[in-house]
């Protein structure tokens, strides 16, 4: 038996994948507050506990995201643009996925695959809160809307908005302006869901958009997202079940690589 | 013939009005924009008037500009800020080849030939990075008042790097960096030369050109105009009002038309209190 796990410290979020032989046996997703080694601690403990195993029982952790130099847990490091591919290479197998479409809390990552599965090229935009899981966030708030509400309510749109600014600080004002000149709720967040669809469509389309494409990341939870970013992109989109811990899954499953090499070379 | 006329610029964030008689400054004002441009402004103007000692009936030619230039229903013409921008820098700094504008929402960058004909512009609106609203997310986020903002952190030995180049994340970065202790004066500094690098960066794509004029409510900090200044190795030319250049070119505008064609058929201007906007 061989225990790994990955451990994805996100820019908001943290999400700890257990693997037992390879297959999930228990996650733990919790935001990564200011003390990025204490939430991986916990995290892990959380997603051991799920898993009914021990501390020791884990043979190997990788860490990937934005604090994976800073946790103390994890044996190896990776960037969490292979831990991303790696996460979807089942999903990718089975579905014939060559694009990856990401939203992560502040960046947006588009990522073509070659025909083996390997990461051809990718495009990010880090530098920009435009189009990134903060801007959802930041405008639920300003709604006042939870943001697990954002997707279903969306659905509900029969009028077009148009969110026509690029930057979040404008787009907040804007909404704000919406809101007083009584635009219903659920079409002013079809309009935010459409804003962020065009600049991932603008992007992917810079990479290449081949099909399958798999949207990934937590605003992929959010079915409004979803569609929004399937009428840009014109195809369907195939969805993890759990979108939020595929990196981190990604980053277990390299863990299980590293010790069936060890193995060999031993 | 005395000619009295007004510039009023409706920006993003506030109105600015210059009420000019025979191309002197005899007022000026500067409000919040509010959602009734048209009665604000016409109530502004009111205002000045009075201020001046001019009748409220008096005959002014208006010119409108900025943002919202399209809801100042008095007005005989519209002008683009690029435009008022640089008849007032023109007026204020004969010598203008470059004129940069920070106002609320964005910031353009216009070049000038030597007899003041724009040859150049660029501007970027899509980003807050800079602008006014990107002044007013950080003194909140540094609980400093906007209004000494600009003075503050100008000595600072220390400044803190600011690696964002986004208003959102800026402000994140900020709040981490009052987190550890960094003092304020020493954030702003790290603030100031972000605004700079992405003005000077407009600029130097555009090709530098001596002198250069900042204008706009962003260009009343002197951190900010000191970092642009250090950046482009080139002194930075400030009017003592550089927020009411645009109202000023617009005066100017106004005022010329008229000794050119003589006072136009008013679009005018029931003395206010109807309102609607």
């Amino acid at each position: 038996m061989t225990v790994t796990a990955g451990v994805d410290l996100g820019s908001t979020y943290a999400k700890i994948v257990v693997l037992k032989d390879g297959v999930n046996v228990g996650y733990a997703v919790l935001p990564t507050g200011h003390d990025h080694d204490e939430t991986s601690k916990k995290g892990l403990e959380l997603a051991l506990k799920a898993a009914k195993l021990d501390r020791k029982d884990i043979d190997y952790i990788v860490s990937t995201g934005y604090g994976r130099n800073i946790t103390t847990l994890a044996n190896e490091t990776i960037s969490e643009i292979s831990a991303n591919a790696w996460g979807t290479r089942h999903i990718a197998l089975k579905y014939g996925i060559r694009t990856i479409v990401d939203i992560g809390g502040q960046d947006t990552k588009v990522i073509a695959l070659d025909d083996n599965l390997n990461v051809a090229d990718f495009r990010m935009n880090d530098k920009c809160a435009a189009g990134t899981g903060r801007f959802l966030e930041v405008l639920a708030k300003t709604m006042v809307v939870p943001l697990q509400d954002m997707g279903p309510l969306s659905l509900r749109s029969t009028k077009k908005v148009e969110i026509t600014v690029t930057c979040l600080v404008f787009a907040k004002s804007e909404v704000s302006n919406l809101m007083t000149q009584g635009y219903a709720k659920e079409d002013i967040i079809a309009g935010i869901h459409r804003a962020i669809a065009k600049r991932l469509a603008t992007m992917a389309r810079k990479v290449g958009v081949r099909r399958e494409v798999f949207f990934d990341g937590g605003p992929a939870r959010n079915v409004g997202m979803r569609k929004a970013l399937e009428d840009e992109l014109g195809v369907p989109l195939i969805i993890a079940e759990m979108p939020q811990i595929v990196t981190a899954t990604g980053a277990a499953l390299i863990a299980e690589n590293r010790l069936k090499k060890d193995k060999r070379t031993l | 013939m005395s000619v009295l006329a007004a510039g009023v610029d409706v920006g993003t964030l506030y109105t600015k009005l210059v009420l000019m008689r025979d191309d002197v400054v005899v007022a000026m004002l500067m409000e919040r924009t509010t959602m009734q441009s048209a009665t604000q402004t016409r109530q502004m103007l009111d205002v000045a008037l009075e201020n001046a000692g001019e009748a409220l009936d008096a005959q002014v030619e208006v010119f409108s500009t900025g943002a919202g230039r399209k809801n100042v229903p008095f007005a005989v013409e519209q002008k683009t800020d690029y435009i008022t921008m640089c008849t007032g820098a023109r007026f204020l700094f004969p010598t203008a080849r470059m004129v940069i504008d920070i106002g609320g929402q964005g910031i353009r960058i216009v070049e000038l030939d030597d007899i003041g004909v724009m040859q150049n512009f660029r501007t970027n609106d899509k980003c807050s990075t800079g602008t006014g609203c990107f002044l007013e997310t950080m003194s909140l986020a540094l609980n400093v008042e906007y209004e000494v903002m600009g003075e503050l952190g100008l000595a600072a030995k220390n400044p803190c790097r600011i690696q964002s180049i986004c208003t959102i994340f800026g402000e994140s970065e900020v709040v981490s960096l009052v987190a550890k202790g960094r003092p304020k004066e020493e954030i702003l500094a790290g603030l100031y030369g972000m605004v700079a690098m992405k003005v000077s960066a407009m600029v130097r794509s555009m090709g530098l050109k001596r002198d250069v004029v900042a204008v706009g409510g962003v260009a009343r900090s002197k951190g900010i105009i000191k970092h642009i200044g250090d950046l482009l190795k080139c002194d930075v030319l400030v009017p003592k009002f550089p927020h009411m250049v645009c109202a000023l070119g617009a005066a100017l505008g106004a005022s010329a038309r008229t000794r050119r064609k003589g006072p136009s058929e008013q679009p005018q201007v029931q003395a206010t209190a109807t309102g609607g906007a």
